[in-house]
């Protein structure tokens, strides 16, 4: 079923750049048209949030948590030519979790806290007419994220303190779909091309004993799982407001 | 784009998240300690705060360093590892500073014992609920005893425990049983030393166990309670059988320690070793006499020490004293159903 997926979205890509390309003649005279000195702005935010109570699970009993996760994106971009744009997008995410478990008849209770940033210089590159555009976004990653962590026992605790760092290149294409002249909904799928990161973890200060893990991973395959809903906001050209 | 790429290195420099975000640990505990050439286990009493060191009467008290001293995480004690101390004139305080930077004083003390020592909890009487399974002794920092339950409870089982013996006390019964999973059999045992942090791994039980605890007497030999019943179908490692039938083995070495890096070189000083078929239906004593140093070449190479032989006339530092139900056990090899129970374990002088 996910590949039949994640065929029809392609095809669907495909159909509807072919469609756009076709009829790109009469494009310029549309209020849709993204001429250069145009800017757009799509902020989008989502919050993910789990509860439970005496949750049994495969190898601990949950007795209570509670886990909350935000994050929240702004992509900017000025228009530098007709239907291709260069701008940037920033995000910030944050975690937090307090879990109470019985595993191995001890009962155990971790905290933690995360947050992350990541800052993505990105070029976007239109195609299509009137109220309907495909277009493919090639972006830089960097990203930075931490995690501080305690693990309370019966007899002691624990702290884990974890740094990544990732850098990567990806392309995301997408659709937008205008309901006004400045306003329309975007969808995109991302299609990771490179991405290399690292990991550090420390547990209880004992920096010898700090562990690190590199990882690369090239991967053109389509995750549907990844696709981004957000509003766009593409105002009008900087000069004419002038 | 440069003010972004501003910002964002900004942030990597100042978001981190405090280490006090959910409080500092309070924990300022000493778990683990101990002196070289000590003569028995550390005595750790947690609720006055105090370490009672057994060591023999010949011990030098003016200048003692701590060779180990295991803490609370995070925690930092004063002096460390390694600093002299004199403990003649009685205890010596040592300071335990938490994360939270609340200091706990320990009061550490060396204590002559009689010569004669007997290992701790060695009638096996004391069991403890290690978290699902049964273990020898009143706690896992105190407790010179272990089995190999601990890799058995994982899957909600456990081959070593305490059976009444009907008159207030308990004796240890182990029984190979049926692994459940990937090798045939898992053999019990009851040793000195610990069982290892961590997954345990599987092809090789051996290396989950740390055997051995500090001991520094000159026993002639051991006497201990037994039965044994070997299983009925005697096979190797893959399920193919064997002629004879599975054997127990009780041995009691006495070793000389020495730290080398990393490494333990566990020299032989005595050697007593019983491996037998014989099935012992009734409670029987059994008695074994050490033999120091080198072991005559007409014994068994199972009895050989890895490490070689400490020096005519050394002292032991350590005794390991093994007790298990299928002796190549360590080799899935062995009969499902074999039973060792053993008690009142007694060091002869």
């Amino acid at each position: 079923m996910k590949e039949l997926n994640k065929g029809l979205l392609v095809a669907v890509f495909l159909l509807i750049g072919s469609y756009s390309v076709l009829l790109a003649q009469s494009e310029k005279d549309s209020i849709y048209f993204l001429s250069k000195g145009r800017l757009f702005i799509s902020p989008t935010f989502s919050v993910n949030n789990r509860t439970a109570v005496n949750d049994d699970q495969l190898l601990r009993f949950v007795e209570d948590q509670n886990r909350l996760e935000w994050d929240i994106d702004v992509n900017v971009g000025y228009f530098i030519k007709d239907n291709f744009s260069a701008g940037a997008q920033l995000s910030y995410q944050f975690s937090k979790e307090d879990i109470t478990y019985v595993a191995d008849s001890n009962e155990i209770t971790e905290k933690s806290n995360g947050q992350s940033i990541t800052f993505s210089p990105n070029i976007r590159n239109y195609f299509g007419l009137g109220k309907l555009k495909i277009f493919n976004q090639t972006n830089i990653n960097f990203s930075y994220g931490e995690e501080l962590k305690r693990v309370y026992r019966e007899d002691d605790e624990d702290k884990i303190r974890t740094k990544e760092l990732n850098f990567g290149i990806g392309i995301q294409p997408g659709l937008a779909f205008f309901v006004s002249d400045i306003v329309a909904v975007e969808a995109s799928l991302k299609l990771l091309g490179w991405e290399s990161s690292i990991e550090e973890s420390t547990i209880n200060d004992n920096e010898d004993e700090k562990s690190k893990i590199t990882k690369n991973d090239v991967n053109f395959s389509v995750d549907i799982l990844t696709l981004h809903i957000g509003i766009g906001i593409y105002l009008d050209q900087i000069k004419k407001n002038k | 784009m440069m003010k972004y790429i501003y910002l964002f290195f900004v942030f990597l420099s100042v978001s981190c998240i405090p280490d006090d975000k959910f409080g500092l640990s309070t924990w300022k505990e000493i778990k683990e300690f101990e002196v070289p050439g000590q003569a028995g286990v550390s005595v750790i009493n947690k609720d006055s705060l105090t370490i009672v060191i057994p060591v023999n009467f010949d011990y030098d008290q003016s200048s003692v360093a701590a060779s180990k001293i295991v803490l609370s995480n995070m925690a930092s004690s004063t002096p460390g590892v390694g600093e002299s101390q004199d403990f003649s004139e009685g205890a010596v305080i040592y300071s335990v500073t938490a994360e939270d930077k609340s200091i706990a004083e320990w009061a550490v003390s060396l204590k002559i014992q009689q010569s004669e020592v007997q290992l701790p909890n060695s009638d096996f009487n004391l069991w403890y609920d290690a978290g699902g399974y049964p273990e020898p002794g009143d706690g896992i920092t105190t407790s010179v005893w272990s089995t190999a339950n601990k890799a058995l409870a994982l899957v909600g089982s456990f081959n070593t425990e305490p059976i009444s013996d009907g008159n207030n006390g308990f004796y240890a019964k182990m029984t190979t049983i049926q692994a459940p999973a990937i090798v045939r059999i898992a053999a019990a045992t009851l040793f000195t030393g610990s069982f290892t942090d961590g997954f345990p791994s599987i092809d090789d039980p051996r290396s989950n166990i740390d055997f051995g605890t500090p001991y520094t007497s000159v026993p002639n030999g051991i006497k201990v309670m037994y039965k044994y019943n070997p299983g009925e179908s005697y096979e190797d490692a893959d399920g193919n059988p064997l002629p004879g039938s599975d054997a127990c083995d009780i041995y009691v070495l006495l070793e000389e320690w020495a730290e080398t890096g990393s490494s333990t070189i566990k020299r032989r000083v005595g050697t007593a070793w019983h491996r037998s078929s014989d099935i012992i239906s009734d409670w029987t004593d059994l008695n074994l006499t050490f033999t120091y140093g080198e072991l005559p070449n007409s014994d068994p190479d199972y009895m050989k020490p890895a490490d070689g032989y400490a020096p005519d006339g050394s002292k032991p530092t350590h005794i390991t004293v093994v007790f298990s139900s299928s002796a190549l056990g360590d080799f899935f090899t062995g009969a499902i159903g074999s039973v060792l129970e053993v008690d009142d374990f007694e060091l002869i002088y």
